[in-house]
């Protein structure tokens, strides 16, 4: 007798099969994608989806065993897979009551660099103007130590944050010493070009274990065009940056982020190949965001979501290839996505968040005292539009900030669960709501989806990944490696 | 090119107005559409953003029609699983403090 029993002792005796809630879209052609309510998905056949729901399935089918072991269907009053499902939600959810753990200190808007889509940079000397003062470090440290989260994480950026490092030094100081008390997990990030980085800087990093988050867009030319200094020499600081800090730091104390400007469109493998010289291990193929000077500059029109997604998808191919050659590599946008669709993890990625990730994920205390509910909430504000300044932190309380109408309107009415379209999507367990970017483009928090480029980027994405995995086990296997990280 | 409108009927007996109405929604990008019931028909007059050729739009119709069905099933399966997705929410938030217990 064989120690396995057959698929037909699994089945309902009859097809008395309930159904678990998921949604459904359609995939491509063929098949439907369908999700359940922690984002575990299967595809299948249209005639299929219509069995499913008509209890018309084949309960001696593997169809029938891959629904019910994934939690589509349970049989009558079976309790374990809703315990089950409400594990792994209470899981995905458990970020909620840990919020805020980002908190982003713009200690000056000051600038080397004149990068035509940046922002909010600010060419000037004029110090007085545009650093972030003792007084308003010290209350927003006060609010920092306010969060309830565990795990704090306080990020410098600019301008170029290094020409304001006195006041840096400060606030590392002041936090540990408040630390003390508080006795959180407390960690540092320096955003920087690496053009100022110096011996003194690295010790003081080195001393209290900060990482540096830097930037490097491709080979010398297209990042020199990209970020231009008058002495045309931003990758080769860049790079005698990056191999001093890393001797001082260890190597994986560095890491880098990419800007996708229309020049970098058809040098995708040049970008990856430049990551690889260098000794990175993964890049995170951004898009450019439309904000500030992006808009301004035309810079973010100049190319379209298509556009990227081609520029996305062949770099994503030669980074699946390069793996199969036994080099280890990987997409970051790619593992946070995939993180979510593989795994019962959140990424806690500001950008594909639900309810939204400002405010909650990330905080921004900028260089005038004003804080913002995210980094991109500054940005539009430079632009004027100063709908996500939740307040300043030398008037306002934690309170005040925290509660404000604006965060909470925004919060609530950009929640996916709720918003017609995302709602019924069988993608929304992987999707976030960034009314920010929606309110810069389409002027109110939610956008109309079928017309938003946010969503068509990420619905193709999405499809895109599941793709990749369905067709090739090594990619699904090399996809899962990068989504348990 | 065609001048872009179309009506398209249904039996309020089979569709009902919000699973049309969900439907046109996904659509919003491409068309617009008027209600009118008249009866117990609905009647869908579809108003084209831009100028097609003839089987694009019996393309775009076909699609529509197929989002309705979709949209069908979508509230067949909601109001199906509506107690058990309630379930699951309150063993969610049981014990977590974020759900007051009775
Ligand atoms: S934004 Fe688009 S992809 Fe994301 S949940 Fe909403 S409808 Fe789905």
């Amino acid at each position: 007798m064989s120690k396995f029993k057959g698929l037909e002792s699994y089945a309902a005796e009859d097809s008395a099969y309930e159904l678990l809630p998921f949604k459904f879209d359609r995939f491509n052609d063929e098949s439907y994608i369908i999700t359940n309510i922690v984002g575990e998905y299967l595809l299948i056949e249209h005639e299929d989806l219509e069995a499913l729901v008509h209890r018309k399935l084949d309960v001696t089918s593997r169809l029938y065993c891959q629904l019910r072991s994934k939690h589509f269907i349970r049989l009558p009053k079976e309790k374990s897979p809703i315990e089950l499902l409400a594990l792994k939600l209470r899981t995905k959810l458990s970020r909620l009551s840990q919020f805020t753990n980002l908190h982003i200190f713009v200690v000056t808007l000051r600038c080397d660099h004149s990068c035509p889509y940046c922002q909010v940079s600010r060419q000037s000397e004029d110090k007085s103007s545009f650093d972030m003062t003792r007084d308003m470090a010290d209350k927003s440290l006060d609010f920092v130590f306010r969060s309830p989260s565990p795990a704090i994480k306080i990020e410098f950026q600019g301008g170029e944050p290094l020409l304001n490092f006195e006041l840096i030094k400060y606030i590392v100081e002041s936090a540990e010493s408040r630390n003390r008390v508080a006795a959180r997990d407390l960690a540092f990030v320096i955003a920087t070009t690496l053009s100022l980085i110096n011996d003194e800087i690295l010790d003081f990093c080195k001393l209290h274990k900060i990482q540096i988050s830097t930037s490097l867009d491709g080979p010398e030319a297209l990042h020199n065009s990209n970020r231009p200094k008058p002495n045309k020499d931003s990758h080769q600081r860049f790079v005698a940056g990056l191999e001093k800090a890393r001797a001082r730091l260890g190597y994986d104390q560095i890491s880098a982020l990419m800007t996708t400007t229309e020049l970098s469109l058809d040098k995708v493998k040049e970008i990856i190949d430049e990551y690889l010289r260098l000794g990175f291990k993964g890049v995170f193929l951004r898009p450019l965001s439309p904000y500030g000077f992006a808009i301004k500059t035309k810079r973010f029109m100049a190319y379209n979501t298509e556009r990227w997604l081609q520029f996305y998808k062949s770099g994503l191919d030669y980074i699946i290839e390069l793996n199969r050659n036994g080099v280890e590599f990987s997409e970051y946008y790619s593992s946070l996505i995939l993180k979510k669709i593989l795994s019962a993890q959140e990424s806690g990625y500001v950008d594909l968040m639900s309810p939204a990730g400002i405010g909650i994920a990330a905080i921004v205390f900028n260089y005038d005292g004003k804080v913002y509910a995210s980094d991109e909430s500054r940005m539009l504000a430079e632009m004027g539009d100063r709908t996500f300044e939740l307040g300043n932190i030398l008037s306002d309380s934690y309170e005040d900030i925290i509660l404000s109408d604006k965060l909470l309107d925004a919060l609530e009415e950009s929640f996916t669960l709720s918003a017609p379209m995302c709602s019924e999507c069988a993608f929304e367990p992987y999707c976030g709501s960034e009314p920010v970017y929606h309110h810069a483009i389409h002027k109110d928090f939610l956008g109309r989806k079928p017309e938003s480029e946010f969503c068509k980027k990420n619905m193709s994405i999405f499809k895109h990944l599941i793709s990749l995995m369905e067709s090739s086990s090594d990619t699904k296997k090399l996809f899962l490696g990068w989504a348990n990280r | 090119m065609s001048k872009s409108e179309l009506t398209l009927k249904f039996d309020e007996r089979v569709y009902s107005v919000e699973t049309i109405q969900k439907a046109a929604y996904r659509f919003i990008n491409k068309f617009t559409v008027d209600f009118e019931l008249i009866d117990r028909d609905i009647l869908c007059h579809i108003i084209f953003d831009s100028e097609h050729s003839d089987s694009q739009l019996q393309k775009l119709k076909a699609d529509f029609k197929k989002e309705i069905l979709d949209q069908h099933l979508r509230q067949l399966i909601a109001k199906e699983t509506e107690t058990v997705r309630n379930l699951i929410l309150s063993a969610t938030f049981l014990n977590t403090g974020l759900q007051k217990i009775e």
